[in-house]
């Protein structure tokens, strides 16, 4: 049985296709990795795609289950957040960047956490937590440099609100303190 | 069949010269004239295996067509040979490891296969013999759920769990082959044309690659389809999808055969078979954009083609296919190495089989 007037679209079609594949195939970026580095600045506060973003990364976390997959997302999170309270201190969102440097440390605390897991069960053999030592170093050093920078405390007046002081230089030195675990832990 | 089954055996004794060095338990020394040392010798085993299994199913095959074998010799044949090549080693691919280890990962550690790779489990044992620890899972959920059974069932042994997962695909196979043969209006050569194809018997049944469990779920979801069995047609359709997603593709066609069903419409089911295996020879093509082409994807293919009614141009270029790529490892095989001339080598036995095969025809005509 054949099938006349059916091989051929087929075949140029499976023609077009391959020819397509082939020039994608070869379309490939090799990444390189050196120094522990934090990600670029994500969405802010105030864009229109934060609210989004945060509920992402909160399903995310679902996604990371297992102690070795939520040291990652934790870490992660901690970083970005880092960073995201570093650009807003250095726009003078005080209120904001105080928020997100709380969440790092929050986030920070729990990938200590997971690193004294997974040290428990033996799942690896130091990897992650080297990889978390070297984050919380980087994020000792940037805080270093806030610290340097930035006022003791301030006094915050958002409209239609109340004043209120921050204390950014008690925020700094929390987030110091919670990133020196990692020296501790395993 | 004696012959096929001294040809079984052999291959599952043969299947020892390749055990893995770091393998927990190791064969004979004798075993050694074929390791990774003796590259000529293992070359030509595996070259000797494949034509002699192909020179015994083209023999077996003019004999279906001319009506001198039947379903139940096949059926034998496909059984005796299951049961022997259940023992043999995997010898031609490491992807049972990458099964056994993504299993692992989920149901031993409870870590999400997805995200971690078996390579961060830096204290787990299989990274010492498997070969793609640095990735993370490449299949369906429903794979990794579904290897909960081997998984359990092997007891944390590892040379156990290798034949446990073996025996879990074999029954995907055994599934196949049933559902090929029903598809197939009980007919014997749609039967061995599949299920006896060298590179179905070594990629699933030595091999033991899950493309077989994708296409039972496949095969499944057009038969179910054809006995009015809708919703449960197109959940085994999505199943199959769920397993290793090129199945996925032949989205569009389910959709068309539940609508001509719903309106009551003929469905001339060559066309589909047809259709069926236009579409994944198209994804058997476009697989390098994931990785690259290897043999047990034709499988995908052979499914389809086994449901075709003898065409002239059809069933040659597959079986000239099904030829080639398993000699795509013979480069690696012989020279150790995948770069150099490997793959160019392995571009040409793909390809060149079919081209010469299709050229032939041609002129023929």
């Amino acid at each position: 049985m054949s099938y006349p007037g059916r091989l051929p679209i087929m075949m140029r079609c499976v023609t077009f296709i391959t020819t397509l594949a082939v020039l994608l195939m070869y379309c490939s970026i090799s990444v390189f990795a050196s120094d522990y580095v934090l990600p670029y600045p994500s969405f802010m506060p105030g864009h229109r795609l934060y609210a989004i973003h945060r509920a992402w990364s909160r399903v995310d976390e679902f996604w990371h289950f297992g102690a070795i997959a939520r040291i990652k997302y934790h870490r992660q999170r901690a970083d970005t957040l880092l960073v995201e309270a570093k650009t807003l201190f250095e726009y003078g969102q005080y209120e904001f960047a105080a928020r997100a440097l709380l969440e790092s440390n929050k986030h920070f605390a729990r990938a200590v956490l997971y690193d004294k897991e997974i040290g428990e069960q033996q799942k690896d053999t130091g990897e992650q937590h080297a990889l978390l030592k070297a984050s919380g170093e980087k994020h000792t050093e940037i805080i270093g440099r806030l610290s340097n920078e930035l006022p003791g405390q301030i006094v915050w007046e958002p409209e239609n609100r109340e004043p209120q002081i921050i204390d950014i230089g008690l925020l700094l030195r929390q987030a110091e303190i919670i990133r020196a675990f990692t020296n501790e832990t395993q | 069949m004696a012959l096929y089954v001294l040809f079984f055996l052999f291959i599952t004794v043969t299947s020892y010269a390749f055990v893995d060095a770091n393998f927990p338990w190791q064969p004979p020394f004798i075993f050694s004239i074929a390791d990774a040392t003796h590259r000529i010798i293992s070359t030509t085993l595996y070259i000797f295996i494949i034509a002699g299994l192909f020179m015994l199913y083209g023999h077996l095959l003019r004999k279906v067509r001319d009506g001198s074998i039947g379903s139940p010799r096949v059926w034998r044949i496909i059984l005796i040979g299951s049961a022997i090549l259940l023992f043999a080693y995997p010898a031609f691919s490491h992807d049972i490891f990458n099964y056994i280890a993504t299993a692992r990962v989920l149901f031993l550690y409870g870590e999400n296969p997805y995200i971690i790779m078996p390579i961060e489990l830096t204290n787990e044992p299989i990274l010492a013999y498997m070969h793609a620890p640095n990735k993370t899972a490449l299949y369906g959920p429903l794979w990794i759920i579904l290897t909960a059974f081997p998984h359990f069932a092997s007891l944390g042994n590892p040379i156990l769990s290798v034949f446990m997962y073996k025996a879990f695909i074999l029954l995907f196979y055994l599934g196949c082959a049933w559902a090929v043969w029903i598809l197939g209006n009980r007919k014997t050569f749609p039967l061995a044309f599949f299920a006896l194809n060298p590179l179905v018997v070594i990629e699933s049944l030595v091999s033991a690659h899950n493309d077989v469990v994708m296409m039972f779920f496949a095969l499944s979801a057009f038969l179910l389809i054809r006995k009015n069995l809708l919703v449960s047609g197109i959940a085994s359709f999505i199943f199959s999808v769920l397993i290793k997603f090129a199945t996925g593709i032949l989205s569009p066609l389910i959709v068309w055969l539940v609508y001509l069903l719903l309106k009551n419409e003929r469905i001339k089911w060559n066309k589909i078979w047809l259709w069926s295996t236009g579409l994944m020879f198209v994804v058997f093509l476009l697989s390098p954009l994931r990785e690259e082409i290897y043999s047990w994807y034709f499988i995908w293919v052979l499914a389809f083609v086994a449901l075709l009614p003898w065409n002239r141009s059809i069933h040659p270029i597959a079986l000239a296919f099904s030829f080639g790529v398993p000699l795509r490892i013979v480069p690696y095989l012989a020279t150790g190495s995948w770069f150099g001339l490997t793959p160019v080598i392995k571009s040409v036995v793909t390809f060149l089989p079919p081209l010469i095969t299709g050229l032939w025809k041609w002129v023929k005509k």
